[in-house]
């Protein structure tokens, strides 16, 4: 359902105003259902993976892939099946997909590292002591929540980078759901500007409020649920893997069911054919864009953990920055931003905030690292220290912050291109998505999904794979 | 009939022999101390006691019947406390009685007990962080010791701790085992301080590098409360000395 808010005489701003708040509520619950099955299927699927080795063979290539497909990618799926199963609520849980898809992955890897490097001593002492059960309720599940909080920051913030395209979902035929993505891009469309800046307004402080008064506790506290929920939720983590299979294999079946009745005739394979010649030239501009934000995103992480190592007490003024500025989204910046810089800034200034929030968040974990009693002991300044003890000493984290951010640049730049107007696989994406060109759409994902993991699998492995051979 | 017994077990890790028929066997009653240089399987026999390893060949038996899993006969004590993070004092030691059945009522009234019982009567609903080394272990002997076993299975328990509360503990636990005033009858301790063998154990068994074989076992036959300064306590540290 759209609500369209026409502007009466004499209340426009009242009215905006109100039917902002309104989507916002919206967006906020659509998100909010999309983040609780985000947090029981990661659960249930990373503890699937801890206790079996086959299916976690068989899980994290196929997550570590599904994380880099950009959330368009996931559109086809979302609409046919989604429509075709459930006429009169499809578009929701559409909608409520593909928000899963831009929250989900970071949240399963991170539960899942939570289980891995669970010490040996407590594995046992749940084997003697409590059982399995009791064992995921009071053991398991808590010894994850905090990575579940601190990555809920940041899977919200993802979010909400993409949350126009998952609510208005474009694939030839739009429909728009009620919601402030779609309250500020039909503001815009109609020319009421006033009513998209009261939106864009509004959700930007919407953020902030749920940073201040929420995520941030969440991270700062680890607040652990109630003991009669814990042992309700461990049957689920223990054999929810089987209902999540269930569900992943009726959405393939949709796709595949919908593929047979329109088989792919031969202008189809031409179609198929131009989407990846289009999507190889476009690629090397979007790639350029991509490289230059990680760089200065290096570069500004080094200066940072170089400053925190030199003044420690700075570390607390730059996580609180940190965590607003990734409250506040990009997306719904651009307004501000171009009104500074336009074309090829616009997209850099667009996909910058979300490279530079993942790697100086995870550079600073690097401060412990740092040898700092044999700096100080030995005299070791200037280029030396930064060359041979800051550098080596930040690698690991450097590596694991670019390799995230070097994915979600990829699929930010869907969204950053064509607000920016610049040419680009991003932009090729968003047009075939527009246009319904499902044969453009599947070219370019696929191209971006390929640039992407073959990159994380040769370079950035490799670099870890050096950086962790000297890291204790 | 040993109370535990380790018969001809055989256990490698990625090819290398930890254990090449081993034997070894423990009466009902005694305190046992295992010494040995690192990496010889103390702490694998320990667990296979504990039924969370088992051996490749050979059997490990309780009471003559085979250790397939963990026993609620059986409580292991670890080296680091291991305590939940987010659990007072008190659900920590009534976490485990609840699993066995309790409910949270009669599991905490307990768990009120054994915290009394290991001095920290007051504690209960502190949660670990605030409490100091010594303090977290105390809880976890409390956890072990209100599951109720008849055997308890320590490793290195005391390690982590510095001297002066890791000797008031060996005092208690000595004092505990000796006076009967638990369930625990019979103690299996791994250690590496040949000192601590001789002050706690009523018998010190003393292995050798990979694959282990038993080297010495030696029946320390003084009274408790031990004196550390006397001639007897010194002839028995150069005793087990030589077989190290």
């Amino acid at each position: 359902m759209y609500i369209n808010p026409r502007r009466g005489p004499g209340h426009g701003v009242a009215w905006s105003l109100l039917a902002a708040v309104l989507a916002l509520l919206a967006t906020f619950a659509r998100m909010a259902v999309a983040l609780a099955v985000t947090v029981a299927v990661a659960y249930a699927v990373a503890y699937a993976m801890y206790r079996s080795r086959r299916v976690e063979a068989a899980a994290l290539p196929v997550i570590d892939v599904l994380q880099s497909v950009p959330i368009l990618g996931f559109f086809p799926l979302a609409l046919y099946v989604f429509l075709a199963l459930f006429p009169a609520v499809g578009a929701e849980l559409a909608a409520v997909f593909l928000i899963f898809t831009s929250m989900a992955w970071n949240i399963i890897l991170g539960v899942y590292q939570s289980f891995k490097t669970l010490p040996r001593e407590y594995v046992e002492y749940v084997q003697l002591y409590l059982g399995e059960g009791l064992g995921v309720a009071h053991v398991y599940v808590p010894v994850a929540l905090r990575s579940v909080y601190y990555n809920i920051l940041i899977s919200w913030a993802n979010a909400f980078f993409f949350i126009t395209a998952s609510e208005v979902i474009t694939l030839g035929t739009e429909i728009k759901l009620f919601g402030i993505g779609s309250f500020v891009v039909s503001a815009f469309e109609r020319g009421d500007y006033s009513s998209a800046y009261i939106g864009i307004a509004v959700g930007i402080l919407a953020n902030l409020a749920l940073y201040a008064f929420l995520l941030r506790r969440l991270v700062e506290e680890v607040p652990q649920p109630p003991a009669s929920v814990l042992e309700r939720f461990s049957a689920w983590v223990k054999y929810g893997l089987y209902a999540v299979l269930g569900g992943a294999a009726l959405l393939l079946a949709g796709v595949a069911y919908y593929a047979f009745q329109t088989p792919p005739s031969a202008p189809l394979v031409e179609d198929l054919l131009r989407g990846f010649m289009h999507s190889v030239f476009s690629a090397p501009l979007t790639l350029t864009r991509v490289l230059a934000v990680l760089g200065v995103s290096a570069a500004i992480g080094l200066l940072v953990l170089a400053a925190v190592v030199k003044m420690p007490r700075l570390e607390v003024g730059v996580l609180v920055a940190l965590s607003a500025l990734s409250s506040i989204p990009a997306v719904f910046l651009y307004p501000l931003i171009a009104s500074f810089v336009k074309g090829e800034i616009l997209a850099l200034a667009l996909l910058f905030p979300g490279s530079v929030i993942y790697t100086v968040f995870n550079l600073l974990v690097a401060r412990r690292d740092v040898p700092l009693e044999f700096v100080k002991a030995y005299g070791i300044g200037g280029l030396t220290y930064y060359l041979h003890v800051l550098i080596p000493a930040a690698l690991p984290y450097l590596v694991t912050g670019l390799l995230t951010a070097w994915g979600g640049a990829w699929n930010a730049s869907v969204v950053a291109e064509p607000l920016a107007d610049v040419a680009g696989l991003g932009t090729y994406m968003d047009t075939a998505t527009t246009r319904g060109d499902v044969a453009g759409l599947l070219a370019s994902v696929t191209v971006m999904t390929l640039i992407v993991v073959a990159v994380n699998k040769t370079v950035w492995q490799r670099l870890y794979d050096v950086a962790a051979r000297w890291r204790s | 009939m040993a109370l535990l017994e380790a018969e001809k077990i055989k256990k490698s890790y990625s090819r290398v022999a930890v254990f090449d028929d081993l034997y070894l066997a423990v009466e009902q009653g005694e305190f046992v101390a295992l010494l040995g240089p690192s990496g010889c399987g103390k702490s694998t026999l320990l667990r296979m006691f504990a039924g969370l390893e088992k051996p490749d060949a050979g059997v490990v038996k309780f009471r003559d019947i085979p250790i397939t899993g963990p026993r609620r006969e059986i409580a292991l004590m670890f080296q680091s406390p291991t305590l939940l993070p987010w659990k007072t004092a008190l659900d920590n030691v009534a976490l485990p009685l609840v699993a066995r059945g309790m409910s949270w009522r009669e599991a905490r009234e307990a768990a009120m007990r054994y915290l009394a019982f290991v001095g920290l009567s007051g504690f209960e609903e502190a949660y670990p962080s605030q409490l100091s080394g010594g303090m977290q272990q105390r809880v976890a002997l409390a956890r072990a010791l209100a599951v109720e076993p008849e055997v308890l299975l320590l490793d290195e328990p005391f390690s982590a701790l510095d001297p002066l509360t890791a000797e008031s503990l060996r005092t208690e636990l000595v004092r505990l085992w000796h006076d009967n005033l638990t369930t625990v009858h019979t103690l299996v301790m791994v250690t590496h301080s040949v000192d601590e063998a001789v002050y706690v154990a009523s018998r010190v068994v003393v292995l050798s590098p990979r694959p282990a074989k038993v080297v010495a076992d030696i029946k320390i036959e003084m009274p408790y409360p031990r004196n550390r300064k006397s001639p007897e306590f010194q002839r028995y540290l150069d005793l087990v000395y030589s077989h190290i």
